[in-house]
């Protein structure tokens, strides 16, 4: 676990919840960072405008997982976890329900010492992600990235709270 | 947010045949911290609490002098202030219509069992941040005795001019035993207002630290003869002269420490937590997503007004002067 949705900025509070199909063979984790690539959900990346972070994996016909996805697994083996087939994107269809809202604050984890890089840990630094559940502390800048930065996290001071800033739906 | 998915095979009709859920939020530690701190409840934004001293005792004077006059000093002010605290979760309609074990996905029962744990997590805070002057400690924050220096202090400033410093803490962080023990005892009797006039001691005191220091405890208020002699020295600590309480949130896992030990004299050493709002559970639903939202939300604050009729040490022989 490296994002966890701790809160919102909108009062309603509400997530801002959308489906996109799994592109194939990607493995994903609840709250990972979720980019598009040619119409279907993969791991988010560096740099590239956000989709949203996973909230659950659901089958096609909107009805949760029952396996991890990989060969062979046993139903009941789904904990989290999701290993989409080489078919996902034309066949199973499996999903990742994701919160797009770029409201939605998280607490993250990044790659070094928070504050080791001016601004990682300060209010108004933008940061980009290293990989899809880890933040690059050293991307801290107050140009644009990917999220902004709200500073440390009180009840986790080795991470920060951010919420979605470069989003593929809704922009900058 | 948690929808059906997040639940797949505890939805009707779905997955696996789950034969039993068991609860783990029901197993969550709840120690009741009546047993080492004062509750109250409070009222208004903040509160503001000062101390003073008393005239001393009676001076004596010659014939046809005058009676000796002495002045009362007020001491440091604590300024309380009470703190948020929440948590809440969000299901989706169809989550809730279609899921079986609704008792143990009770959203409001884990609230409510949140909120206990928090109060009693956050009220503990007052001993593990009691070596520093910092108000967050484990994501809580603590008021501290405004006095400058930690709730547990080797050099307690005075509001008397010319008066000395005092300690309630060992400056060389002796660990838990049966001759520490005593140490302790003695300095907690010998503590003095800031005039410098002896305190009653009026009260039973009780050990309070981590579970790791939980069996030297008990040895030591429980044993007969003294465990650490084999001299057959009776044990005088014995026979309900103290009490113990051992909490897990001062365990050095959860941001404690297993070899800080404290001793207090309960409701004398103004300690206290303070509900300004008891925890209101509420819900409600979205018009339009018809997603329902439970939370939970309270006020309190947990506050040292004082930091006599306590002592402590971190217990890890290291040199403390702070």
């Amino acid at each position: 676990m490296a994002f966890k949705q701790i809160g919102s900025l909108n009062p309603h509070g509400a997530p801002v919840m959308r489906r996109a199909i799994i592109t194939d063979e990607v493995v994903s984790v609840l709250q990972d960072s979720i980019k598009l690539v040619s119409g279907f959900g993969s791991l988010g990346t560096g740099g590239v405008a956000v989709f949203g972070h996973v909230i659950s994996h659901e089958r096609a016909d909107g009805v949760g997982v029952e396996t991890s996805g990989a060969a062979g697994s046993q139903s009941g083996s789904y904990i989290g976890t999701y290993t989409a087939s080489a078919t996902n994107e034309t066949v199973e269809k499996v999903v990742a329900v994701c919160d797009i809202s770029k409201s939605t604050l998280y607490s993250a984890e990044v790659d070094a010492a928070i504050g080791t890089t001016t601004g990682s840990n300060l209010l108004g630094y933008n940061i980009d992600l290293i990989d899809e559940d880890t933040l690059d502390e050293s991307s801290a800048t107050t140009g644009t990235a990917q999220y902004f930065g709200w500073g440390v996290d009180s009840n986790n001071t080795a991470q920060a709270v951010v919420n979605i800033h470069e989003s593929v739906v809704f922009g900058l | 947010m948690e929808n059906r998915s997040s639940w797949t095979d505890l939805i009707a009709g779905v997955g696996l045949q789950i034969a039993e859920v068991f609860d783990l939020g029901q197993e969550e530690y709840m120690p009741g911290i009546g047993n080492v701190l004062t509750s109250t409840t409070g009222t208004g934004a903040e509160r503001n609490f000062t101390g003073k001293t008393g005239l001393g005792e009676l001076y004596e004077f010659e014939e046809g002098d005058d009676i000796p006059l002495r002045k009362r000093y007020k001491t440091y002010t604590t300024k309380v202030t009470y703190n948020n605290f929440g948590n809440g979760v969000q299901v989706t309609k169809n989550n809730i219509m279609d899921r079986d074990f609704d008792a143990q996905l009770d959203e409001m029962k884990d609230l409510s069992v949140a909120a206990n744990f928090a109060q009693d997590k956050s009220g503990l805070q007052l001993f593990n941040g009691g070596f520093a002057t910092t108000q967050k400690v484990n994501g809580y924050t603590m008021t501290f005795y405004n006095d400058g220096v930690p709730t547990f202090s080797t050099v307690h400033p005075t509001v008397v001019p010319g008066g000395s410093t005092q300690s309630n803490a060992s400056s060389t962080s002796i660990a838990f035993g049966h001759d520490n023990l005593e140490t302790a005892h003695v300095a907690l009797i010998e503590q003095q207002t800031d005039d410098g006039i002896p305190l009653a001691l009026m009260g039973k005191p009780r050990i309070v630290g981590a579970p790791a220091l939980g069996r030297e405890f008990r040895e030591e208020t429980e044993s007969t003869l003294d465990p650490e002699t084999a001299e057959n020295a009776i044990n005088v600590f014995t026979g309900g002269v103290m009490d113990v309480a051992t909490s897990t949130h001062l365990a050095a896992a959860n941001g404690g420490s297993d070899t800080a030990w404290f001793v207090i004299i309960p409701g004398r050493d103004k300690q206290y937590h303070e509900m300004r709002q008891a925890p209101v559970l509420e819900s409600d639903v979205d018009i339009l997503s018809k997603n329902v939202t439970f939370t939970v939300d309270a006020r309190w604050a947990n506050y040292v007004k004082d930091w006599r009729r306590k002592w402590a040490s971190k217990g890890d022989a290291t040199a403390y002067s702070s």
